[in-house]
């Protein structure tokens, strides 16, 4: 993912964004993998209700899952941005407690 | 009951002479572990008692440093565990060490474990089970 010219690029195709979708995507690219505080995700000067932000957040990832990324949420804390990885079946009986 | 100066002596002479690595300073704790006995020293005076595997997962979690999640499968196949397995060892964790220190393990759902550091929640974070699925419409 590249941020050039205020546009954001996935694998060199822009990425049809709206503004905020762009601000939102941009504090999360600022530290893919890591968490990002819900604050900086929503707008400083107009905070959101859980609903909203969770409900922009789901367009967002709308965006991004065909492109093999995706937004995890950290219940009560944030929200972190990483590639989707491919389900892996689970080991047969192995129980290890 | 405090102890003598002499007691404190004897036990630093004692844990000089144990193999302690150092995991690193956490929440202005310093964490140190004993990995043949299971065991992590809390600012030199604390000792938490775990399992190996708990050992094992603490250590995955503990240099991942905070912030940083790690993957619930990386943690799986590094301790040869399934995922319901993982899930209980990782609530026991919990109890054991990371209370006490004021650390939480944050499950992240579809992803993995975070360590945190406890904090009043934000307000405005959601659960993925309250998002609606994935909309083309733009908001």
């Amino acid at each position: 993912m590249n941020r050039m010219n205020g546009q954001i690029t996935l694998h060199g195709r822009r990425l049809r964004l709206s503004a905020t979708q762009a601000r939102r995507l941009s504090a999360l690219l600022a530290r893919p993998g890591h968490l990002v505080r819900v604050t900086q995700v929503g707008h400083p000067a107009c905070p959101e209700s859980a609903a909203g932000l969770a409900k922009a957040i789901s367009r967002l990832r709308g965006v991004l899952q065909p492109h093999g990324y995706d937004i995890y949420a950290v219940v009560g804390r944030g929200f972190l941005l990483a590639p989707l990885e491919e389900p892996e079946p689970e080991p047969e009986g192995k129980e290890g407690c | 009951m405090r102890p003598t100066s002499r007691a404190r002596a004897r036990r630093r002479r004692v844990l000089e002479s144990v193999p302690l690595e150092e995991i690193g300073v956490i929440q202005g704790h310093r964490i140190q572990g004993l990995a043949e006995r299971a065991l992590f020293l809390v600012d030199g005076q604390l000792a938490v008692l775990c399992t190996g595997l708990e050992y094992r997962l603490a250590l995955h979690l503990l240099r991942a440093g905070s912030d940083h999640p790690v993957r619930e499968q990386r943690l799986r196949a590094a301790l040869s565990l399934n995922r319901r397995s993982l899930g209980k060892l990782v609530t026991t964790l919990r109890r054991k060490l990371f209370v006490p220190l004021g650390l939480e393990i944050v499950t992240i759902p579809r992803y993995g474990y975070l360590l945190l550091e406890r904090e009043e929640r934000e307000t405005a974070t959601p659960s993925w089970g309250s998002v609606p699925p994935a909309s083309d419409s733009e908001g």
